[in-house]
């Protein structure tokens, strides 16, 4: 109880600014997505009361005024509730970074806070997470973080495989490296920070369950930092891997009591299950905590709330949850599923570990497995849901269908009308459309457009398939958010094949993906070394290892450079002035570039590719003409690549006119050292 | 007005904490319960007995349908109802009794009853209880239908009525406090029990989680030489079990733990079990922790005596049809870890917390009155409870 | 009755406490006096019996001599340690004071003895039993049956004996230090006593690698007989005993129950459902949760006190056996007996599936005559009695069934005394 004096608030992150509950999310705001039929939302909440917190921020970005109407007619508005809750809508965030800004601006925190993300179900003792947190800080000033993780095991139904790798001392309980998710196979690992520790502990067995004990630091290094966009890759990353600002991070691994996400489909499913089994307890369906639920508990994890209408022959299987005023026809078995309000089951319809939203009406003799139906979806006789299926809200199913494995649907005209969630709607067009073409968006059959599932060749896993397209999506996100227009216009063509699967058979095209994936990946790992002010050494190696790895042309680490220090002097010169920039930059980069050309072709490129990336810029023919210059003055240019590029027809873009002046400069400067 | 917010807003907390699992215990609960209705009786003006029954009645709905396995809960406001009638009945002029008991506990055989309409108390509960959501339905319901022709300040309701309605008040409230000082006195029953128990006794108590049980031996250990031996209680209270019998030890009682699978191969030496009953049901029966059903058991193989220790306030009007729909069924992580991935993805776990143990496995069920059998524990409950209570709610756990 | 017996327990508890009491103190003086000495010993002492359960044996150590100084460990190591011993002293002896000794006839584990004459496969099976790695009365008695043929092949007899007199010599040494390490279970004595009598009957005219390819057959051929034929036969008649749509509970994790349903399930095509009741601190229902799972078979599982919750659907109790003693009763895995109970009180049919091998011809009335306890390097806590068995009464067994048959448990010593001769 010595909370109550320590008046802890709570950030809730309802956004993850990630596209991965589409379509679903195209007309809920993730956190009000029901879970074993109650809210999201309602989980961390609940979770956050028995932290005896006293303030609640709600940071809402999609959806939000949905989210706040919801808070407003719930429960957490009464006298009773023992904290405030308060809903920020954040329409115009386009990440968790800038989510943390604005609370940096609002100013609200006022001491060490809980950050947590809106999508959590947890039941540990939380006492004991904070007793640790003010013990580790006592002992280390400079800690500003404690993150919560639960102990599990790799392949478990509750771990989202994108969670990353934590390196943590396994004495202090410090996180010395994090490495994101799955698909780097190699780790970076500054090996000479773990020979300093005796014991080190390589966890990839972990839920990340996104509770962090922040200090008031935290806001304020997203605002210093301003290109951090993830709490995760970019915020802890850059914490763990900047020497200078010399803050830690600590893990508090706990191995008792229920911590997990909802981050995706797979750790929805995961997560149901849990609860559904009792991990979670006293989080169970049967508390009806959310008011206006009735469910009574029976024998074999069976849960039904009142005026459920159950036909005399259909089989309740186990571990399934039935809501009010919900039937099911004769013969037909359900099993392991959660079925919501309203939902009507017909005759011979089997329903087999599925998440049915509420007013879902099963057809006779329709076979749903595994699949998430939303509110209002119809599935017509005969018709068939195969696992890992996908219905947004509204759909029909028409008669006698198959729905394959892993697909999603979607209505469209529906979600033209509320497409407010910005970058997200982008990447989940193609799925939108594909059911859209055929019947105004409401119907389903088999001769529509194909659904383009990747999966087809491995179906035996499509879970992780399914959660590896979403992975494709989540790296697209975070390059979006580096704003370069450039990338964007080359990004488009590839958003057509949607064939990232993990097949390995390289075709051209593949090739090309690679390249555009290599200048991603390189780009931010430079914008990574500028951030945490690597050594140029260390800059190189990333490169080379990227580059070896992607098996990317020398042109493309030369292309990805040039990006990011343009790019990195554009959001420099609001500061200072242009020249002062441009020639600081260059000349500390210069070794790197120097590294990185070879010869007079590259010379050239390098210039050309300054050019390209200078077009359109603010003044942009300033920062050409001084980075040439200071190239030159570096002795990575040579006059003659300067010539050679300058004799180079112009992009089209007007950005030349002070390098005219320089190039006509160096040539008589010659003459005249040649007339000497 | 205020504090009539204030009482809302505390019934709404006392639900949640219900729900919440926040407060648990038998004793616990009871005694929480009988501390809000205090408040609740005391927050508001009463005139008559009838309606008093009746908003207690959906109060006591509520609350056992918050948490329907705390039965104590609905214990302590069954409890309540009765005194209430009986106080009623006291308050009624004599000329007007009836010698007959039934007639007696009729509300409409009161002076105040006449105020009232008529006795609508075994409908009118259910239909509101599924609608929980907000204690502001609880006034509406009131003011609107329980007192029909009533307004609260009551125009014609005359001084004196409304002087006896003080009076009322007072007087239930006072009973509610000597109920609680019962609860919390576990004194009598104490004694009673340690008449049970001989020099040189083998004891064997399935039932670590109790506090009770704890207080028991302790107390019955100044006066009695003996020996405990506590089963583990695994994997619900184990914690709890090596406490009890480090507690003991210290407090130089001879006592030793073992596994739940051990107990039939020492019932053999045991001379007494004695469990702590979570409640008492009508017909005897108990619940109590996860693993005394067993232990009883055995004891019957052995013909050794079972003792069920359980005040009053746990003997419950409730008769067990539904054996089932009266345990709970806890964490199951405790059972699996939740790290063992594939364990815990393909088994179906039961972790139940309680047990039910049917009235022929025990012998004596020890309350605050003394013992008796458990055959003649309806007789107590019909002393404890108006019949009229017995339910109140349609959808009572056990009720069914 | 009870109360007599418990007077009496109590008397000699007193007196065994006072001896104790004495004990340590004539130890803790003897310790100041020579320090060094008894610390190095206790020392030793106390990694000896690291796994000990200190605390339990400290009663009945003080009478039985040999192992008089593990007593003195709690005590001495007290004393050594602190700076005022007294109060320490007096703790310890409060303590031992309210300590409880439920199984006191009962040896505690022992530290394996070690012998020059031992074979390296004989320890490397003493050692592995000890920490229950290998564990079932079937499997240790196979396991000991190959390290037996193992010992046979590198024998090498005096050059002043013959072989079968100076292998039965040789023989006894390796059982002595297979039973310091663990108990023997009845399967295990039952296959040495045969195995002696083939060594004693070996005729002295034969060669000694004859008489040696004689044993290592004749193991061969019991292994396969009394084990591995016997089990399948076993399962052949158990898992007919299974219907569609049963549901079975079982207990701990005999392997021979386990093959059963397996076959049931995958040969026969039966669909059924298990329950599977565990108990700590061995966990062993894990273990078959596991096994049956990897088949297929839907699986539930709890521990034994929520037994009373699910045996409502319950059809069939199958249990294994560690061995049939001869006036009916089952010994077997501590919590079957509460089972049986649970099952029989429900009219649940208790199968006990029990290869003949096992077959006791003592008698037992309880489980505090004979028992063993549990090794406590599995989960160590002192204070709980941790026996390994316990005796279920014939009258809740249904059905006994062998490999020679499916008999009622009182048929037992009607196997043993008609079947000696094929046994």
């Amino acid at each position: 109880m010595a909370r109550s004096d320590k008046n802890l608030q709570a950030v809730v992150l309802c956004d993850t600014y990630l596209p991965r509950f589409m379509p679903l999310t195209a007309h809920k705001p993730r956190c009000l997505l029901p879970l074993a039929n109650t809210p999201l939302i309602e989980y961390t909440l609940e979770f956050l009361v028995n932290c005896g917190v006293s303030e609640v921020y709600l940071m809402c970005c999609a959806h939000a005024s949905q989210v706040s109407e919801y808070i407003k007619s719930s429960r957490w508005v009464s006298p009773f509730v023992p904290f405030k809750v308060q809903t920020i809508e954040l329409p115009n965030t386009m990440s968790v970074g800038d989510a943390m800004r604005d609370i940096d601006s609002r100013g609200i925190i006022t001491s060490d806070f809980l950050l947590i993300s809106g999508d959590v179900v947890c039941n540990i003792d939380f006492d004991r997470v904070w007793a640790a947190h003010v013990q580790r800080k006592n002992e280390d000033k400079n800690c500003i973080m404690s993150m919560v993780l639960r102990k599990a095991s790799a392949l478990h139904r509750t771990r989202s495989n994108r969670t990353g790798l934590f390196v943590v001392d396994d004495i202090t309980k410090r996180l010395v490296v994090y490495q994101r998710s799955i698909l780097q196979k190699d780790i970076d690992v500054d090996s000479s920070e773990l020979l300093k520790l005796t014991n080190v502990a390589f966890r990839n067995d972990l839920i990340d369950c996104r509770i962090d004990i922040c200090s008031m630091d935290v806001p304020a290094l997203f605002t210093e930092n301003f290109d951090y966009e993830h709490l995760r890759d970019d915020f802890v990353r850059g914490v763990l891997t900047s020497d200078l600002l010399g803050k830690t991070i600590y893990a508090h691994i706990v191995d008792d009591g229920y911590a997990a996400r909802v981050e995706s489909f797979k750790t929805y499913k995961g997560v149901t299950k849990d609860i559904v089994s009792r991990y979670s307890y006293p989080l169970v369906v049967d508390s009806n905590v959310v008011q206006g639920k009735s469910y009574m508990y029976q024998r074999g994890h069976i849960y039904k709330e009142r005026d459920v209408v159950l036909s005399q022959s259909c089989t309740i299987g186990m571990s399934t949850i039935i809501g009010s005023k919900s039937s099911v026809g004769d013969s037909t078995l359900v099993q392991g599923s959660v079925i919501g309000r309203c939902c009507a089951i017909g005759n011979n319809a089997v329903v087999e570990n599925a998440c049915l939203w509420d007013n879902v009406r099963i057809e006779d003799g329709a076979q749903v497995r595994g699949a998430i139906l939303a509110d209002n979806v119809r599935i017509c006789k005969d018709a068939v849901i195969e696992p890992g299926a996908v219905i947004g809200f509204g759909v029909t199913v028409e008669a006698g269908t198959t729905v394959p494995q892993g697909a999603r649907i979607h209505a469209k005209n529906r979600r033209s009308s509320s497409a407010s969630a910005k970058s997200k709607s982008k990447s989940e067009s193609e799925s939108g459309s594909e059911n859209g073409d055929e019947s105004d968006g409401y119907g389903y059959s088999d001769s529509s457009a194909v659904i383009s599932n990747s999966d087809d060749d491995e179906p035996s896993d499509t879970e992780d398939l399914a959660a590896l397209v979403d992975e494709m999506y989540l790296s697209d996100e975070s390059i979006v958010s580096l704003d370069h227009r450039k990338l964007a216009a080359t990004r488009k063509p590839r958003r057509k094949s949607r064939t990232m699967s993990t097949t390995s058979n390289f075709s051209a095209e593949d090739a090309e993906d690679d390249d555009e994936e290599f200048v991603k990946e390189a780009i931010t790992s430079i914008n990574r070394s500028i951030v945490d002010k690597h050594t140029q050494d260390v800059a190189i190696l990333e490169l080379n290892t990227l580059r070896m790895t992607m098996n990317a042309p020398h042109e493309k680490v030369q292309e990805a450079v040039v990006i990011a220090l343009v790019s990195h002097i554009g959001h420099l010169i609001t500061q200072s002035d242009v020249k002062s920039v441009t020639t600081n930059v260059f000349t500390t980069w210069s070794p790197l570039l120097r590294r990185i050309t070879f010869d007079m072709v590259g010379q050239t490129n390098l210039a050309a590719q300054i050019e390209n990336n200078c077009a359109g810029m603010l003044q942009g023919e300033r920062i050409l003409a001084f980075a040439l210059m200071t190239l030159y003055d570096t002795d990575v240019i040579s006059e003659n690549a300067v010539y050679a590029w300058h004799k180079q027809p112009e992009a089209g873009s007007q950005v030349r006119q002070l390098v005219d002046q320089w190039v006509e400069w160096l040539e008589n400067a010659e003459e005249e050292s040649d007339d000497e | 007005m205020s504090s009539k917010g204030d009482i809302n807003t505390q019934i709404s907390l006392f639900l949640t904490q219900l729900k919440r699992r926040q407060i648990s215990g038998a004793k616990e609960v009871a005694l929480a319960t009988a501390n809000l209705l205090i408040r609740f009786i005391s927050s508001r003006r009463w005139v008559s007995t009838t309606a008093m029954i009746e908003q207690i009645r959906i109060l006591g709905a509520k609350l056992v349908d918050a948490q329907p396995y705390e039965l104590t809960c609905g214990n302590v406001i069954k409890r309540v109802l009765k005194n209430i009638r009986t106080i009623n009945e006291a308050f009624a002029p004599k000329g007007n009794k009836d010698t007959d008991l039934e007639e007696d506990l009729n509300p409409s055989s009161s002076m105040l009853g006449l105020l009232s309409v008529s006795d609508s108390m075994n409908t009118s509960g259910d239909g509101d209880s599924s609608n929980n959501s907000s204690m502001a339905n609880l006034t509406k319901h009131k003011s609107n239908e329980a007192e029909p022709g009533l307004t609260p300040s009551g125009y014609y309701v005359s001084e004196e009525v409304r002087a006896k309605a003080r009076d009322l008040r007072n007087a239930v409230i006072d009973e509610i406090q000597s109920l609680i000082d019962e609860i919390q006195n576990d004194d009598p029953l104490f004694k009673a029990g340690i008449d049970m128990i001989t020099d040189s006794d083998l004891l064997l108590t399935p039932c670590p989680s109790s506090k009770t049980m704890v207080d028991f031996l302790l107390k019955a250990a100044a006066k009695r030489n003996f020996t405990v031996i506590v089963t583990e209680s695994y994997p619900n209270n184990v914690e709890k079990a090596k406490k009890m019998v480090q507690q003991l030890k210290n407090a130089g009682v001879k006592s030793t733990l073992i596994p739940d699978a051990a107990v039939f191969a020492v019932m053999a030496k045991v001379s007494k079990v004695v469990i702590s009953a979570r409640a008492v049901l009508a017909n005897g029966g108990c619940i109590a922790s996860s693993g005394v059903a067993m232990a009883c058991h055995a004891a019957k193989q052995f013909t050794k005596p079972v003792l069920s220790i359980a005040g009053s306030y746990k003997l419950s009007p409730i008769y067990p049809f539904d054996v089932e729909s009266l345990i709970e069924v806890g964490n199951s992580s405790k059972v699996i870890d939740f790290s063992d991935a594939e364990l815990m993805d393909k088994l179906e776990v039961i972790n139940p917390l309680y047990d039910y143990i049917s009235p022929e496995l025990i012998d004596i069920v020890i309350s605050s009155d003394g013992g008796a059998s458990p055959n003649f524990v309806y007789r107590l409950i019909l002393d404890n409870y108006s019949e009229h209570d017995q339910h109140l709610s349609s959808v009572e756990i056990g009720a069914a | 009755m009870t109360q007599q017996l418990s007077g009496k327990e109590l008397k000699e508890l007193k007196k065994k406490q006072k001896q104790a009491q004495r004990q340590a103190r004539k130890n803790q003086a003897g310790n100041q006096a020579g320090n060094q000495a008894g610390n190095q010993n206790s020392n030793q002492n106390s990694n000896q019996n690291s796994n000990q359960n200190s605390n339990q044996n400290s009663n009945q150590n003080s009478n039985s001599n040999s192992n008089a100084n593990s007593n003195s460990n709690s005590a001495s190591s007290a004393g050594n340690g602190s700076s005022a011993p007294t109060s320490r002293d007096y703790a310890e002896t409060r303590a031992q004071m309210t300590q409880v000794n439920l199984f006191a006839g009962i040896e505690p584990p022992k530290a394996i003895m070690s012998k020059l004459q031992v074979h390296s496969s004989i320890l490397h099976l003493a050692l592995q039993m000890q920490s229950c790695r290998i564990i079932g009365s079937a499997s240790r008695c196979k396991a000991m049956m190959l390290a037996f043929q193992q010992v046979v092949r590198d024998y090498d007899t005096p050059s002043n004996g013959s072989f079968s007199r100076s292998f039965a010599s040789h023989l006894s040494q390796q059982i002595e230090v297979l039973k310091s390490g663990r108990g023997l279970s009845v399967s295990m004595g039952n296959a040495i006593r045969w195995l002696k009598q083939e060594t004693s009957g070996l005729s002295m005219d034969i060669s000694d690698e004859s008489a040696k390819e004689y044993l290592v057959e004749t193991i061969s051929d019991f292994i396969r007989d009394r084990l591995d034929v016997a089990d399948r036969i076993i399962v052949d008649t158990a898992s007919n005993h299974l219907q569609e749509g049963d549901v079975v509970l079982i207990y701990g994790s005999s392997k021979v129950v386990l093959n059963t349903l397996i076959h049931a399930y995958t040969v026969q095509k039966k669909k059924f459902r298990v329950v599977i009741a565990d108990s700590p601190p061995l966990f062993e229902g894990k273990k078959a949760a596991r096994k049956l799972m990897n088949v297929g078979i839907p699986v539930t599982y709890i521990l034994i006190s929520a037994l009373p919750y699910v045996i409502k659907g319950i059809t069939t109790f199958m249990v294994g056996a560690h061995a049939m003693v001869s006036n009916g009763n089952l010994y077997s895995r501590v919590g079957t007996s509460m089972v049986a109970v649970m099952a029989a009180a429900r009219s649940i049919p208790v199968l006990v599936l029990c290869e003949t091998i096992k077959f006791s011809d003592r008698v037992q009335l309880d489980a505090f005559s004979v028992n063993e306890f549990i090794p406590q390097s599995t989960k160590g806590n002192k204070d709980e009695n941790l026996i390994f068995f316990d005796l279920t009464d014939q009258k809740f067994i249904s059905k006994v069934i062998t490999e020679v048959g499916a008999l009622p448990a009182s048929s037992v010593p009607v196997i043993l005394r008609e079947y000696k001769q094929f046994l």
